[in-house]
C-alpha cells in the first residue's frame, strides 16, 4: 500500500528514518501552508479590542476629531445620578483608550498630528477629574450629614410621628410610600428583603421606630389598648412587619397575644440574632412557597 | 571646616530646601536640567539601593505555594466594575461649547455643596415626594 510521507516537516522525515518507521496515517492529506497574511485572518465583529477603534478604522485623522467642545462642568454634574456618573466615566476611559492608541500611532511616524489626539484627550481627562469631584462632594456631604442627623434627627422624626398620628386617612399610597421612603432613607431598610441584608443596629432601630408609628396609630382605633406597650423586639418586629393598616396591626395583635402565652421576653443582646433569624425564615418560606408553586405547574 | 557648611547654617530651613543646587565655579547660580542638576526628584524603579523595592503596583496578588506554583488570590486581584446599563447610556465626553454653564446658589448652607443639613433636606424632601425630576430654571442658577 503506498504510504505517504510528510512532505512539509522535517521531523516527519527523521521520524521516516527511524527504527519505528513512523509514517503519516494515508487518510490524512496535507495541504500547501496558508500563507501569514491579513487577509487570511479572520476577526469576530465582537471581538473586545474592537472597543479601541473608532468604526473599525485604523486610524481617524485630526479634521474627523475636531469637535468644539467643552469638559462637563462641575454643576452640570452635580444634577447626575450616580450610574450615570458611573456610566460616563466608563465613556469617557473609552473615548480615551481609543485617541491613546490613534495618538501613539502618529508618534511612530513622527507626526506632529498625534498632539491634537492627546489634547482631545486631556479635555476628557477634566470630565474625569470633575466626576471624581462631584463624587468625592457626595461622599463629604453623607458624613456631613449623618453628623448632623445625630443632632436634630430626633426631631425630624418626631415631627413626622405627629405628623402621622395627626392624619385621619393613613391607608392611602401616598403615606405607604412615604413610609417606605423614610426606612429606607433614615435607617437603611430596603423596600423588599433578601438574603444579603444583615441586621444590624440601625436597622432594629428603624424597626423599632416603624412599628411603634404603626402600633400607636391604630391600637386605639381596632380597640386592642389592652395589649399595652410592646414589650420586645419580637413584638415590635411583628406589628413592622405588616402592612401599615388597620387590618394588619389587627392580625400582628393576634400574633402577640399567641406569643404572649409562651411568656417569652428576648433580652437586649440576643435581638439582632433574633430578627435575622426572622427575616431568613421569611425568606426560606418564600422560596419554598415559589418552588411548590413551579412543581405544581 | 569648609566655608559651605557654615553658609549652610546660616541658612534657614526653607532656603535650604530651595536652593539651587549648583554653582558655576565663578560662583554664579545654575539652574536648569542636567546630568547632576536637581537630586530631588522621585526615585524610579530602577534606583535605589539592594534594601529598595519600588515596584509598580501591579504585583503581590497571591503568594508560591510549597510546590513553587504561584497562586492567585482572588481577594487581592483588581476588578474594575462596569455599570450594568453601558450600552444605554447617551451621555457624550464633551458638551457642546454653547452650552450655558449652570451656577450653584448654596445660601443659607455654609459649607456649600458638602453641607450637612443641605443633605438632611435634600433627604426630607425625597420622604415627602419621592423621585423628582430635576428642576430647571431661567437663569441657570440652582440650588446645589
Amino acid at each position: 500500500m503506498f504510504k505517504q510521507l510528510a512532505k512539509f516537516s522535517t521531523s516527519a522525515r527523521s521520524l521516516a528514518r527511524s527504527r519505528k518507521q513512523y509514517r503519516i496515517s494515508p487518510h490524512i492529506k496535507l495541504r500547501p501552508p496558508i500563507v501569514p497574511s491579513i487577509d487570511n485572518i479572520e476577526i469576530k465583529e465582537d471581538h473586545a479590542l474592537w472597543q479601541f477603534f473608532e468604526d473599525k478604522s485604523f486610524v481617524r485623522t485630526p479634521e474627523q476629531i475636531t469637535f468644539t467642545g467643552r469638559a462637563w462642568t462641575v454643576q452640570e454634574l452635580r444634577r447626575k445620578s450616580f450610574e450615570d456618573l458611573h456610566s460616563l466615566w466608563y465613556v469617557c476611559l473609552k473615548e480615551r483608550n481609543k485617541l491613546y492608541r490613534e495618538s501613539h500611532v502618529y508618534d511612530q511616524i513622527e507626526s506632529l498630528r498625534s498632539q491634537e489626539f492627546e489634547g482631545l484627550s486631556e479635555q476628557i481627562r477634566q470630565t474625569m477629574i470633575h466626576i471624581r469631584q462631584v463624587i468625592t462632594e457626595r461622599e463629604m456631604a453623607v458624613r456631613n450629614a449623618q453628623a448632623e442627623f445625630e443632632v436634630i434627627g430626633d426631631e425630624y422624626l418626631d415631627e413626622f410621628k405627629d405628623n402621622y398620628l395627626k392624619e385621619e386617612n393613613v391607608e392611602t399610597d401616598e403615606w405607604y410610600n412615604k413610609l417606605e421612603r423614610l426606612q429606607y432613607a433614615i435607617f437603611g431598610i430596603p423596600d423588599v428583603l433578601d438574603t444579603s441584608l444583615i441586621v444590624d443596629v440601625k436597622f432594629l432601630e428603624g424597626v423599632r421606630y416603624i412599628g411603634q408609628l404603626k402600633y400607636e396609630k391604630f391600637a386605639s382605633s381596632i380597640g386592642r389598648e389592652d395589649i399595652g406597650k410592646l414589650r420586645d423586639i419580637a413584638e415590635i418586629y411583628t406589628v413592622f412587619e405588616e402592612s401599615a393598616t388597620a387590618d394588619g396591626v389587627k392580625e400582628a395583635c393576634q400574633k402577640i397575644d399567641e406569643y404572649r402565652e409562651s411568656e417569652l421576653v428576648i433580652p437586649g443582646s440576643k435581638e439582632i440574632q433574633v430578627v435575622q433569624g426572622f427575616i431568613d425564615d421569611k425568606i426560606k418560606q418564600a422560596e419554598s412557597d415559589l418552588t411548590e408553586e413551579e412543581i405544581k405547574e | 571646616m569648609k566655608a559651605s557648611q557654615i553658609l549652610a547654617f546660616k541658612q534657614t530651613a526653607e532656603t535650604f530646601l530651595t536652593r539651587p543646587w549648583k554653582t558655576y565655579r565663578d560662583g554664579t547660580l545654575f539652574y536648569g536640567q542636567s546630568k547632576s542638576g536637581n537630586k530631588r526628584l522621585p526615585l524610579s524603579t530602577k534606583q535605589g539601593n539592594k534594601n529598595f523595592y519600588k515596584g509598580t503596583r501591579s504585583s503581590g496578588i497571591g503568594r508560591l505555594n510549597k510546590f513553587g506554583k504561584y497562586k492567585i488570590d482572588y481577594n487581592r486581584v483588581r476588578t474594575f466594575v462596569v455599570p450594568e446599563t453601558l450600552d444605554e447610556c447617551v451621555l457624550k465626553p464633551l458638551v457642546s461649547s454653547k452650552a450655558p454653564i449652570p451656577k450653584n446658589s448654596f445660601k443659607g448652607y455654609d459649607l456649600g455643596a458638602v453641607d450637612g443639613r443641605l443633605y438632611l433636606d435634600k433627604i426630607k424632601e425625597f420622604i415627602e415626594t419621592g423621585k423628582t425630576e430635576f428642576p430647571r430654571s431661567e437663569t441657570y442658577v440652582e440650588r446645589g
